[in-house]
C-alpha cells in the first residue's frame, strides 16, 4: 500500500495529463463496478424543469361534492418529469455518454409550480464515444443495480412517471363522514381514491409502453396530501422502464451465506445497558 | 495569522478522524500530524461591479404584450451575480490558503477528511467559510510541492489509491444567478401581477428554468477550470433558491475531489451475488 | 385463470380494468427493488404487475363502559372488514392477471382531513406467476398473498416451503380507566397495574388466536414473520387495536433438501 501511495504522491509533482476532464458523482465502489462492466464515467449531468400550475388550482371549488382530478396540476407533474429527463438526455449526448445512471430525483409540488430536478452521472463504454443515433438511457437505479440487471440480460430505457392529483371537497366530505353510519365503508370516497391511484399507475404503464419497455422496476410511490393544501391528494409514481437486451433473461444463481458477525453494539456511558 | 500553539513534532497530535478511518489511515502508512483549519468571513458589495450583464451570464426575457404601464416591465432578465461569486471565491481561497499554511507548518504531505462548511450570516449579509481536516505525512517520503487535499479519508481514500488515482485537491465551484422576473414569469410565480390572462399560462416557467440550468452549468464550468486534465470524483451538487426583492436567486455549489490517474488498473472480476441470511 | 377485462368484479374501478389489460399483454410493473426482482425470477417466478386495493372506512367509536376492560367487538369487525376489503380487491386484481401469488404486500392506513373518524386502508403488492406452469394457488383457490420481501420469498422456497397466504387477526380492546379510589391507594408505590396487564394479555391472545385460525383454515404447517402491532388510530390512549400479521407457509411436496449456507465473516466496518 505504501508503495502505491509513494507513486501517487510522485504523480502529483508531474504535470497533469491532457484531455477533457471527466466529472462524476459516483463513489469509488461504484466506479470500480462500472469499470468492471466495461463503462467509465463521462460527466456529471443534470436536467431541471419547472412547470406552472394555473393560479387557484388548489383552491376550493364552490358546490363540489365529489373528489375531482386536477388535470392541469397533474399534467404539470408528468410534464416536468418528461422535460427534465429530456434535458438530462441532451446533456448526456453532448458529453458523449450512452446513458445516465444513479439519477437523483427531486420532486417539489408548490402552490404555483412543480419542479423536478434530476442529477446523475453520464457513462460511456470504456475509451469510446457512444454510437451516434442511439438514444441515451436514463435511470434512477444505482450502478450496482444497473450492473446486476445487465448480468441478468436487462437494460434500462427511460425514467417514466405517472401522476394523479385529486382535490377532495373537505366540507362536504366531513359531512358525509359524520352522517354515515358507524363502522361502515364509504363507497364513493373509496371509489374516487382508488380511481386516482389506478390512473396514476396506468399513466406510468402507458409511458413505459411508449418507450418500448417490457417492465418497470423499483417504482417509487408518493401517496400523500400536499403540505400546503391538505385537501389535495397527490399520487405520483416513477421508476425505471426496462427491456430485455439478451434473447432471454439469464440466471444469476446467487449463493446463500451466513455471516458470522453481529451488528456493532453501542455502549451508552450513562447506563450499564448495552443497546443494539 | 498567529502561530498555532499546538506543535506537531513534540506532544500528542489530534485529529477529527473516526477510529475506523484512523485505523485505515495508519494501515496505508500515513501518519496523522495535526487537526488543521482555515476560515474566513466575507461580505460582498456590488458597487463598482457595473450594470447586471456587464460581465457573465445575462439573458433578457421581453414582455410579449403590446402595452406597457408604469408597473409593467418592458422585459425581465437573468443575471449572473459576479460580485457575489468573486467574494465567495475570495473567501474560499483565503480559508483554503490558511488551511494549507497550517499544514505546511507541520510539514504535512496532505490534508485528508476535509470538511468544508459554508454558512450564510444574516446580518451583516456575509458568508463564513470554515475548512478543517487532518494533516498527514507518508513515512519515509519527501513532501510534494503543495500538500494534497481531499474530502475522503480512511477506507474510501485507500480504495481510491488502490483503484489507481492520486488525490490532488478538493474542488469547489459556485455560481449565483439572480432573476428579475418578466411580467409572464411574475404571474406564473406569484399568481398575481400586472397582467391578467383569459386562460392562465400553463407550461414551463422559462426564465426560472434557464436560471437553474445556467447556475448548474456555470458551477460545473468553474470546477472544470480547476481540474486541469484531472478527473472530478465523488462530486455533490447542491442547488438552493434564495428569495430576494426582484425574484428568486439560484445558487449552485458543486464540490468534489480532484484526482489524477497514476497507474492503470485491471478491471475487477465480476463479483459473486450472495443472499445473506441475516435480518437488518 | 385471468378474467376478461370487461368483466372485472364490480367493486374494482374501471381504470383498473384498462391497466390490468395492459399488464396482461406482457408489460410488468412493480415496486420491488432490483435485488428482489432478480431473486423472484431466480425462484422461477415472473412478476406480472403492481396490484392494489383500498377501502375508506368509517371507524367511529362504539359505546363502552368506562370502568371495564373489554373487547369492542363492533370496532374489531370494522377494522377486520376494512382490511379484508382492501386485501380482497388487491387479490381480485391479481386474479384478473392470472397470478399465482402476490409478494411484498404492504398494508397501510392513511388518515385524511375528512374528519377524524374516517381512514383509508390500502393493500399493495406485486403479483407474480410461476414460469413452470404449476399452480401455486392455495386451498381456497386464490393467489397466495404474503408480506415477504423478494429475498425472504426466495429463501423460503430454497428451504422447501411455499407461502399460502397473509393471515391476520385483529382485536380492538378498551382498557378500563382505573377507579379514583384505586388510584389513590396505590400512589407512590411500585406496583403492577393488573388492569392493564390483563387487558393487554387478553387482547394479544385474541389477535394471535384469530390469526392462527386463519392459518389453520389454509392448512398451513406454520406462520413466519409474525408482527404484532398496536395502534390507537384516532381513538385516544385507552382504546388500542392489536393486529397480528404473518405469512402462513407449508412444506412443498417433493422439494429437495435445503442447501447448506456458507459461513462468512465480513471485513467491512
Amino acid at each position: 500500500m505504501s508503495e502505491d501511495l509513494r507513486a501517487a504522491l510522485a504523480a502529483l509533482g508531474a504535470p497533469p495529463p491532457a484531455g477533457r476532464a471527466a466529472t462524476s458523482d459516483l463513489s469509488v465502489d461504484e466506479s470500480l463496478l462500472l469499470h468492471g462492466a466495461g463503462f467509465e464515467p463521462a460527466d456529471l449531468v443534470s436536467g431541471v424543469s419547472i412547470q406552472s400550475i394555473p393560479f387557484g388550482s388548489f383552491g376550493a371549488v364552490v358546490g363540489q361534492r365529489e373528489p375531482v382530478e386536477l388535470a392541469a396540476a397533474t399534467e404539470a407533474v408528468t410534464g416536468a418529469f418528461r422535460a427534465s429527463a429530456e434535458r438530462l438526455r441532451a446533456e448526456c449526448a453532448a458529453a458523449g455518454g450512452a446513458g445516465v445512471v444513479g439519477v437523483d430525483v427531486e420532486l417539489g409540488i408548490g402552490r404555483l409550480a412543480v419542479q423536478v430536478s434530476l442529477c446523475g452521472t453520464a457513462v460511456r463504454p470504456l475509451g469510446a464515444r457512444r454510437p451516434g443515433g442511439v438514444r441515451p438511457f436514463v435511470t434512477d437505479l444505482s450502478v450496482q443495480d444497473y450492473v446486476l440487471l445487465a448480468r441478468a440480460g436487462f437494460e434500462p430505457v427511460d425514467l417514466v412517471s405517472g401522476a394523479s392529483l385529486v382535490a377532495a371537497p373537505l366540507r362536504s366530505l366531513r359531512q358525509l363522514v359524520a352522517q354515515a353510519g358507524q363502522n361502515v365503508e364509504l363507497d364513493n370516497l373509496t371509489r374516487a381514491l382508488q380511481d386516482a391511484r389506478e390512473r396514476a399507475m396506468e399513466r406510468l404503464q402507458r409511458s413505459a409502453l411508449g418507450a418500448g419497455a417490457t417492465g418497470v422496476v423499483d417504482v417509487s410511490i408518493l401517496d400523500a396530501p400536499l403540505g400546503h393544501a391538505r385537501h389535495v391528494l397527490a399520487f405520483v409514481c416513477y421508476g425505471t422502464a426496462l427491456r430485455l437486451a439478451a434473447e432471454r433473461p439469464r440466471r444469476l444463481e446467487p449463493e446463500l451465506v451466513l455471516p458470522l458477525d453481529d451488528p456493532a453494539r453501542a455502549f451508552e456511558a450513562r447506563s450499564l445497558r448495552t443497546a443494539r | 495569522m498567529t502561530e498555532p500553539s499546538r506543535t506537531a513534532r513534540t506532544g500528542a497530535w489530534s485529529s477529527a478522524l473516526s477510529t475506523n478511518d484512523f485505523a485505515a489511515t495508519r494501515a496505508m502508512g500515513l501518519q496523522p500530524l495535526a487537526f488543521v483549519q482555515g476560515c474566513s468571513v466575507v461580505s460582498w458589495g456590488f458597487l463598482g461591479a457595473g450594470a447586471p450583464g456587464a460581465r457573465g451570464y445575462y439573458e433578457q426575457f421581453p414582455c410579449p404584450h403590446g402595452f406597457v404601464s408604469a408597473d409593467h416591465r418592458l422585459y425581465g432578465y437573468n443575471y449572473e451575480q459576479t460580485w457575489l461569486e468573486e467574494a465567495w471565491f475570495g473567501g474560499l481561497r483565503a480559508a483554503y490558503d490558511r488551511l494549507l499554511d497550517e499544514a505546511r507548518r507541520y510539514e504535512a504531505h496532505g490534508v485528508i477528511g476535509v470538511s468544508a462548511r459554508v454558512e450564510r450570516l444574516a446580518a451583516p449579509p456575509a458568508v463564513e467559510f470554515s475548512l478543517s481536516g487532518t494533516a498527514v505525512a507518508l513515512e519515509g517520503s519527501a513532501a510534494p510541492g503543495a500538500p494534497f487535499t481531499t474530502f475522503l479519508a480512511g477506507q474510501k481514500l485507500r480504495k481510491l489509491v488502490e483503484a489507481g488515482f492520486a488525490p490532488v485537491a478538493i474542488a469547489v465551484g459556485f455560481a449565483s444567478v439572480g432573476v428579475l422576473a418578466s411580467c409572464v414569469t411574475e404571474y406564473q410565480l406569484r399568481g398575481v401581477g400586472t397582467v391578467t390572462y383569459g386562460a392562465a399560462p400553463v407550461g414551463e416557467i422559462d426564465q426560472l428554468v434557464r436560471a437553474h440550468t445556467q447556475a448548474r452549468a456555470l458551477a460545473r464550468e468553474r470546477v472544470r477550470d480547476q481540474l486541469g486534465g484531472d478527473v472530478l470524483h465523488a462530486a455533490r451538487l447542491v442547488v438552493r433558491e434564495v428569495e430576494a426583492a426582484g425574484g428568486p436567486q439560484v445558487e449552485a455549489e458543486l464540490r468534489g475531489n480532484r484526482v489524477r490517474r497514476f497507474k492503470d488498473v485491471e478491471p475487477l472480476p465480476p463479483p459473486r451475488p450472495v443472499v445473506r441470511l441475516v435480518d437488518r | 385463470m385471468a378474467a376478461e377485462p370487461g368483466r372485472l368484479p364490480a367493486d374494482l374501478p374501471a381504470d383498473a380494468g384498462r391497466r390490468l389489460a395492459e399488464l396482461e399483454r406482457g408489460l410488468f410493473t412493480s415496486d420491488l427493488s432490483v435485488n428482489e426482482f432478480l431473486l423472484v425470477k431466480e425462484a422461477g417466478f415472473h412478476p406480472l404487475g403492481f396490484v392494489m386495493g383500498s377501502s375508506i372506512y368509517h371507524i367511529g367509536l362504539q359505546a363502552r363502559r368506562w370502568g371495564r376492560s373489554q373487547e369492542l367487538t363492533k370496532l374489531t369487525s370494522a377494522m377486520y372488514e376494512a382490511r379484508e376489503l382492501a386485501m380482497n380487491r388487491m387479490e381480485e386484481e391479481a386474479d384478473a392477471l392470472g397470478a399465482d401469488g402476490v409478494v411484498g404486500v404492504r398494508l397501510d392506513v392513511n388518515y385524511y382531513e375528512f374528519g377524524s373518524d374516517a381512514a383509508e386502508f390500502i393493500a399493495m403488492g406485486t403479483a407474480i406467476r410461476a414460469e413452470d406452469g404449476r399452480s401455486y394457488r392455495n386451498v381456497a383457490g386464490k393467489p397466495f398473498t404474503s408480506d415477504l420481501s423478494g429475498q425472504a420469498f426466495w429463501t423460503l422456497l430454497r428451504v422447501g416451503h411455499v407461502p399460502l397466504g397473509l393471515v391476520m387477526g385483529t382485536c380492538v380492546y378498551h382498557i378500563a380507566h382505573r377507579g379514583l379510589s384505586q388510584s389513590l391507594s396505590q400512589l407512590g408505590r411500585n406496583v403492577e397495574l393488573p388492569n392493564y396487564t390483563q387487558a393487554l394479555y387478553d387482547a394479544r391472545e385474541l389477535a394471535m388466536t384469530r390469526m392462527q385460525d386463519e392459518a389453520n383454515r389454509l392448512e398451513a404447517s406454520g406462520v413466519v414473520e409474525v408482527k404484532l402491532v398496536e395502534k390507537s388510530h384516532t381513538w385516544g390512549s385507552h382504546t388500542i387495536e392489536f393486529l397480528a400479521l404473518g405469512t402462513a407457509v407449508a412444506a412443498a411436496p417433493g422439494a429437495p433438501p435445503p442447501p447448506t449456507p456458507q459461513s462468512v465473516i465480513s471485513l467491512d466496518l
